[in-house]
């Protein structure tokens, strides 16, 4: 797939033996100011050790998982041989201004599997957003395909992409996006305010918020539990965004469940 | 759930919203006041009609009436059995009542209605409105001598003989004078004077040619063998509306007074026509015994009460050879429970109209255009005051958008997080709805305490103002009756709370809609 007119140079060979220089891909020619990774399994982040943030443009590659899991290296399979998470085929995306259109992601292919850490690395407006957002069903591809967990998603009813967004995918944005009105915990706790209706929410409040205090004390916030997003530091606010990407993630549901988690993480470009 | 704690949290933080819901508290709080007084009058003025109005009413089309009354009233009571509780029979006829005032002759129209002093009060709540505790309790058609309403002042038998007493005295002073002065050369000619004219007896019924009699229309041959002594004697009775014979008027200091231009003990002449084709006029003396004051204006200054029988004998009602009088009207009292239009119609079809020459209607038909009038300017007023809260709800709107395009980034946040786009314009809604509750909950407090201290605050506008909110020249009442009605005040604030939910649905549709990539963008 790869197209010299396209702003994204890269190709996102589905290479099973790949780890660090097949599943990230440089998206420009040219050194790389911006790096975006996902991460499956949900492991990356557990742990005092999720130095996932590295900050390096040319972070690619696999955490080191023996290293920081509970779970024995040795009865990880080795990364080519875990099942396909996400994968997208032929991903087009134009935008429109105008009459004029913008060709932004021409026919780009992609296979994540499970337990992989991916950096998508590119120059400014050469649609690594677009990509990701297309990946996490917020927008619509012109053509192509996305699957997830063998499943198709890009095709999928509004409903089930909302629930698909709120159960299966974590994000953390470039600018946080907390809520300005809700505090730190409130925030965690969002994702599962949207998933359960209101009486639901109130019988598992207990419990929901156990979990929250527990993943704003990993992120080593939590002394600042009630404090609002503009009480925070930008580095602060970025974990609580983080805590908040793996509240409906499980440990249970990941073990039992391999669906569990697929979080996108965008590292800030500074 | 996240709906919820967003609404409560914007509610919290977006003191604006508040602001734009003073528009609609203000215009609960006004819609409530304003229909409990429009009720409060609407329903002192129904008890007031209805207290003069019997239930129903049979009306002769003719002045010359109804002759065949048992027959009418058996068939009545037959009918109506246990439904029926009071009956009377009357006249009703148009009068011009004459008084004198102050040497000349006030002439006013009057509507008179022949009683039956026994009965007529039994029917509608005509003694309530007589000014005679007496009266009151038994209407008496005969002058008392005196216990009247102290604001009339003097009146009864003490002002009547008072009043003869000064009148001859003057006249015999005028007569010494004009003696003196022709040296005896004329006879005084009796009733030279208006005011000398009204002391001078006229006799009970007159014929038409003396209404010519250049100084006393009225005058009339004395009954041959008896002179009517005004001092210890009174024409038949009547019962005048207040306002005939009553002025009331602001004073230069700002005080209201009613001036009364004739009194109990002071007597009327009536001109009223016969019956029978063509009809005569009909003139005689009656003596005020009462004044009539139900406080509607219209009734106060037209009606005059006078005793049946007489008036059946001077309009010639009586038939020589049945000795059965006619009346002109029959009027019912209905237990409290029973539907007059109902009766209405059994009495129609019992009496139709193509074989019977009587009209039958309830009090409520006969003042039709009036309760209608009322009901209308209600409705109208009400639909004015709704468009308060109609631009209270665009208040809303405008700031909901406001909200809306404010918002965009946390909309896109809720919407990556998997926020269903209901869940979104939930949010939106329950921020409008709880607007609405808030701002009608706290207009309808507003109102409901404003209504409950009307007349403190009218009282307080007054001392404010100088001005008198309640003009008692225009009205009668002298407080301002409200009536609080659970229902009208649930479909204000129902309304109100509707108008800011639908205020904010299109701007939460517009959230709803909202693209969660385009929403982002801006990051």
């Amino acid at each position: 797939m790869n197209n010299s007119d396209s702003p994204i140079q890269g190709n996102f060979p589905a290479a099973p033996h790949a780890v660090a220089p097949a599943t990230s891909a440089r998206l420009t020619s040219g050194s790389a100011h911006a790096a975006l990774g996902t991460v499956l399994g949900g492991e990356a982040l557990r742990g005092p050790h999720f130095a996932l943030h590295d900050g390096s443009p040319e972070t690619r590659g696999q955490l080191p998982r023996g290293e920081n899991s509970d779970r024995p290296a040795a009865r990880s399979p080795a990364p080519s041989q875990r099942p396909v998470m996400l994968r997208c085929e032929g991903l087009t995306k134009n935008y429109r201004t105008g009459t004029v259109q913008v060709p932004v992601l021409r026919g780009v292919d992609l296979e994540v599997r499970e337990g992989e850490f991916t950096a998508i690395v590119g120059q400014s407006g050469s649609g690594k957003s677009t990509l990701l957002h297309l990946l996490a069903t917020l927008d619509h591809p012109d053509s192509g395909q996305v699957h997830f967990d063998g499943n198709r998603i890009d095709n999928l009813p509004a409903t089930r992409r909302d629930l698909l967004r709120n159960k299966c995918f974590g994000m953390v944005f470039q600018f946080y996006h907390l809520l300005p009105e809700l505090n730190a915990i409130e925030n965690v706790l969002l994702p599962s305010m949207i998933a359960y209706g209101t009486w639901r929410y109130w019988t598992k409040r207990v419990p929901l918020r156990r979990r929250a205090v527990e993943l704003l004390e990993l992120v080593g916030l939590g002394h600042r539990l009630r404090h609002l997003p503009r009480q925070l530091s930008g580095g602060e606010m970025q974990r609580v965004a983080i805590a908040r990407a793996l509240m409906l993630h499980r440990k249970s549901s990941w073990r039992t469940n391999r669906r569990a988690t697929w979080t996108v993480i965008r590292v800030p470009t500074s | 759930m996240f709906q919820l704690l967003l609404a409560i949290r914007y509610l919290r933080t977006r003191y604006i919203a508040l602001a734009s819901i003073i528009s609609v508290m203000l215009g609960v709080a006004t819609m409530i006041v304003v229909n409990s007084v429009m009720a409060g009058f609407r329903e002192e003025m129904y008890d007031r009609l209805h207290g003069i109005l019997s239930d129903i009413v049979i009306e002769s089309h003719s002045m010359e009436g109804i002759e065949e009354t048992d027959t009418v009233v058996a068939q009545l009571r037959a009918e109506l059995g246990d439904d029926l509780q009071g009956l009377t029979t009357a006249i009703h006829i148009p009068a011009m009542l004459n008084f004198p005032y102050g040497g000349t002759w006030v002439t006013r129209h009057v509507n008179l209605i022949g009683i039956d002093d026994q009965t007529y009060a039994s029917v509608s709540d005509f003694s309530k409105f007589l000014l005679h505790p007496e009266n009151q309790r038994q209407l008496s058609f005969g002058l008392r001598a005196n216990g009247y309403d102290p604001r009339i002042g003097e009146a009864g038998w003490e002002h009547r003989q008072l009043r003869v007493a000064s009148e001859r005295l003057y006249e015999r002073h005028r007569q010494e004078i004009r003696q003196s002065q022709a040296g005896n050369v004329l006879e005084p000619t009796p009733g030279s004077g208006s005011l000398a004219a009204a002391s001078i007896p006229d006799g009970e019924t007159t014929a038409d040619s003396h209404a010519s009699t250049a100084v006393d229309p009225f005058l009339a041959a004395a009954d041959e063998g008896h002179v009517f002594d005004e001092m210890t004697e009174q024409y038949p009775g009547i019962v005048l509306g207040i306002s005939i014979s009553c002025l009331r008027q602001r004073e230069a200091d700002g005080s209201v007074r009613d001036y009364y231009l004739c009194r109990p003990g002071d007597d009327v002449k009536l001109t009223f026509p016969s019956a029978g084709t063509p009809p005569q006029a009909v003139h005689s003396s009656f003596t005020v015994v009462d004044f009539y004051e139900s406080k509607m204006s219209e009734y106060d200054s037209t009606f005059a009460f006078c005793p049946l029988s007489k008036l059946q004998e001077l309009r010639g009602m009586i038939n020589p050879e049945t000795g059965r009088a006619a009346v002109t009207s029959i009027q019912l009292k209905l237990r409290k429970e029973a539907d007059l239009n109902q009766v209405r119609d059994k009495l129609r079809a019992l009496f139709p109209l193509e074989i019977y020459r009587y009209r039958i209607e309830t009090w409520k038909d006969m003042q039709g255009p009036l309760l209608a009038a009322v009901q209308w300017e209600t409705t109208i007023l009400n639909i004015l005051l709704f468009m308060i809260i109609a631009v209270a709800g665009f208040g809303i709107f405008a700031t909901f958008f406001m909200i809306v395009i404010e918002k965009t980034r946390d909309i896109g946040i809720l919407k990556s997080l998997g926020a269903p786009s209901r869940g979104v314009m939930a949010i939106f809604v329950s921020y409008g709805f709880t607007l609405g509750v808030v701002g009608s909950s706290v207009g309808m407090v507003l109102g409901v305490v404003f209504v409950w201290n009307i007349n403190k605050i009218a009282d307080w506008l007054e001392w404010l103002t100088g001005q008198e909110v309640f003009d008692p020249t225009v009205y009668y009442f002298d407080r301002i009756p409200t009536i609080l009605n659970p229902f009208t005040i649930g479909w204000i604030v129902i309304g109100a709370m509707f108008i800011a939910v639908l205020a904010s649905i299109l701007p939460a549709f517009r959230a709803a809609r909202m693209h969660p990539v385009e929403a982002l963008r801006y990051e």
